[in-house]
């Protein structure tokens, strides 16, 4: 299927959403969980970033803030949620 | 000068230094009466010389904003000001006004003052920095709306430019969220919640428009550069400016009464405040950097690139550091605030005022663009002097402020307000010393003016 | 500036350079609103989970849908101006308000069943933070929609085309911060426990 690199991102996302509804409507919990679900955050936002924000073709300096920012504020929350198993 | 009423800021300008030097005059008092306690008591108690010194600083730089405004719109418009007469007629009202309400101050118990200018008929003295007689209120409210008419019209009829528009926002604002302090509720925590209206988003808020519109339009002046760069800038800075500012009136509202949620609100917006000028340290920078031309005023180059670095120290960094309510709770209502508050209000308004004056006034006295070499050497001397002499009066004052609330809050074995007070006299000394330097610088400044010689042929 | 020849050069992010300080900060705002949030928690689990159950978890799903598929929508019309497309720009952009709008009526309804069910800023801190950082988040919804709704206008009316459409991809990327930082808030809030 000869889709645009925006339609794939959009499916993607939408899946991935989908699979975090899923996640939330079980209730799970956990650092495995969480862990993944950042992760898969971290995924989503980047791919927004990329595709639909046209950072991918744009000079790095741009992308890289904006991959530093989710670098940063995703796994401090990981550190913080971490944290709060204590 | 392009517009020959443009001249009309001269007397504003004018004022404004002379009441500088009055508002200086009072600090130093203050500053002896700190570690003297009786130093010219009964005469000038220390409540009535701080009500002096605070509210001749908030007047001689509305002084100040009103005359770079006359000097700026006529230009930026690019149209004669729509009453040179009226802005001369309110210039008097206002001096006159502001005067006689610093006499009162001085000359009568302020009970009696309140009694005589018919505070019961509609009470709005007795506040910190608004504690003005409601006649004076009117009489500033009046002069505010004849101001902003005419700088309304002038820039209606002309033509409307970025700048112009921010600064006349600006100005609005600023007498708009002046009428709060008419508004004087009796329950003690909305008096306090509205004070803010006037303080916060004065300072915080429209001031640091009418602040970008000038730094913006010095710059564009002095460097040549596009602009429509600076513009850009512009609206930048201000969007920042509102975003962080209006939600970061919450850090006011920490311990007043008001709801718990207002701790957070207030840390998270407020602690983005410093980004505006940071971004104004970087926009001067930059638009020096880029100039297309080499201004023979060095020294009001000297203020335009000072101000947005002070102001950045002073509101930006001092502010950040007890912004946070987690830190605020323990620093509140001390040494530190006085600390950020002094080089905050430099740096931003005070430091502002005096760059457009230096650029401005030369023009006004009939040079081609700047004064002598020698007038401009002794200017920047003045410079350098108030402006380190406000960094020791911050870093003492800050010292005061960490030992204070360490040993008045913090430690185990905390102690009482007047024993912390003896106890950081020794920073109270050093800040006086600090003063008189600054006083020093200001008398410079005021000397440079009567500096003549040749003006250094400008170059395009 | 000729922006798709600026694009072609991949020096610039697609938009006005203003709108990518003004995003920053934005970004900037709302990255401390989650580190608070998540630090507050860690202060407070079993409050934190416990209140967090009575969150609406589809409807946040949904939304996040809409704003992601409003994104998808956005790239679409950009698509379609840098191929000249005026028109078709501004009825993509259309679908994306349209998509907005229905963010902004399920979020109504969270808020109002809340309020129903009396909760406020000041019944505990998760509910401090979960009704500020939605109701934050819903203030860019709308001035994302309002830009969007600007720039179709403009679209529909000329303004626009394969040599200069700068006001569409400046409109576009503050879009998709809005997106963005929600695709961030929905499992922070609505999920992690």
């Amino acid at each position: 299927m000869n889709l645009r690199p925006c339609t794939w991102t959009w499916l993607v996302l939408m899946g991935l959403t989908l699979a975090l509804l899923a996640v939330g409507k079980a209730g799970l919990g956990g650092v495995g969980i969480v862990t993944l679900v950042l992760l898969s955050t971290l995924v989503k936002t980047q791919l927004v970033a990329d595709y639909f924000m046209g950072l991918k073709r744009a000079r790095l300096l741009w992308r890289a803030i904006v991959t530093t920012y989710l670098l940063l504020v995703i796994s401090m929350i990981g550190l913080a949620y971490w944290l709060s198993l204590f | 000068m392009q517009y020959q009423s443009q001249a009309v800021a001269k007397p504003y300008f004018i004022a404004a230094i002379g009441l500088f030097v009055g508002q200086i005059l009072f600090g130093v008092i203050l500053g002896l009466q700190y570690v003297i306690g009786d130093f010219l008591f009964p005469e000038i108690p220390f409540n009535v010389a701080r009500m002096v010194h605070t509210n001749l600083l908030i007047v001689w730089l509305l002084f100040g904003f009103m005359g770079a405004s006359y000097y700026m719109v006529p230009e930026e418009a690019e149209t004669e000001l729509h009453s040179p007469r009226l802005a001369l007629a309110l210039f008097w009202i206002f001096l006159v006004a502001g005067a006689l309400t610093v006499l009162g101050y001085l000359l009568v118990p302020y009970a009696t003052l309140a009694e005589i200018t018919g505070n019961d008929l509609l009470p709005t003295m007795g506040r910190e920095f608004l504690e003005q007689p409601t006649i004076t209120k009117i009489g500033i409210v009046v002069v505010a709306l004849g101001f902003l008419f005419n700088i309304s019209m002038t820039i209606l009829k002309g033509r409307k430019t970025v700048i112009s528009m921010v600064l006349l926002l600006g100005l609005w604002g600023l007498a708009l969220f002046f009428l709060f302090s008419f508004y004087n509720p009796t329950n003690l925590i909305l008096d306090k919640y509205y004070w803010w209206w006037v303080v916060h988003l004065w300072v915080e808020g429209v001031w640091e428009l009418i602040m970008g519109a000038i730094l913006a339009f010095v710059l564009i002046k002095m460097t040549g550069v596009d602009r429509e760069v600076i513009e850009k800038w512009l609206y930048v800075i201000i969007a920042m400016t509102l975003i962080t500012g209006i939600l970061g009136t919450g850090h006011h509202y920490y311990w007043i009464g008001t709801p718990e949620y207002w701790q957070w609100w207030g840390s998270i917006f407020s602690a983005l405040e410093p980004i505006p000028f940071f971004m104004m340290v970087i926009f001067a920078f930059n638009m020096v950097n880029r100039r297309r031309r080499e201004h023979p005023n060095k020294a009001a180059m000297l203020w335009a690139l000072g101000t947005p670095v002070m102001a950045f120290l002073g509101a930006g960094v001092w502010g950040f550091m007890h912004t946070l309510a987690p830190v605020n709770y323990f620093t509140h209502g001390t040494q530190i605030t006085a600390a950020h508050g002094h080089m905050a209000f430099y740096g931003a308004y005070v430091m502002v005022v005096l760059a457009m004056i230096s650029y401005a006034m030369p023009i006004l006295r009939g040079r081609a663009a700047a004064n002598s070499e020698k007038s401009q050497v002794m200017e920047m001397w003045s410079f350098w002097l108030m402006t380190v002499a406000m960094v020791f009066i911050t870093l003492f004052l800050t010292g005061a402020g960490v030992l204070q609330v360490w040993l008045q809050r913090i430690s185990e074995s905390a102690m009482p307000f007047m024993v912390v007070q003896d106890q950081i006299a020794i920073f109270y000394w050093m800040r006086e010393v600090a003063g008189v330097v600054f006083l020093a610088g200001l008398v410079l400044y005021i000397m440079s003016f009567f500096v003549g010689g040749e003006e250094k042929t400008a170059q395009a | 500036m000729n922006s798709s020849v600026q694009h072609a050069n991949g020096r610039y992010p697609p938009g006005d350079f203003a709108i990518w300080i003004f995003i920053y900060a934005e970004l900037l705002a709302f990255g401390i609103f989650f580190l608070s949030y998540a630090f507050a928690r860690a202060n407070n689990v079993e409050l934190f989970n416990e209140s967090q159950l009575l969150l609406n978890r589809t409807a946040g799903a949904i939304n996040t849908l809409l704003l992601i598929t409003g994104s998808y929508f956005v790239v679409r019309a950009v698509a379609a101006i840098r191929d000249d497309k005026a028109q078709l720009c501004s009825r993509w952009l259309m679908a994306a308000i349209m998509m907005a709008c229905a963010f902004l009526a399920i979020k109504l309804v969270e808020f109002y069943t809340k309020y129903q069910e009396g909760i406020s800023l000041s019944t505990n801190t998760f509910y401090m933070f979960y009704l500020s950082m939605t109701f934050f988040h819903f203030m860019h919804v709308i001035l994302g929609a309002v830009i969007l709704a600007a720039v179709m206008l403009k679209a529909r009316n000329g303004a626009y085309s394969r040599e200069e459409h700068t006001g569409v991809e400046t409109g576009g990327s503050y879009w998709h911060m809005v997106d963005l930082v929600w695709i961030i808030l929905f499992p922070l809030v609505y999920i992690i426990r």
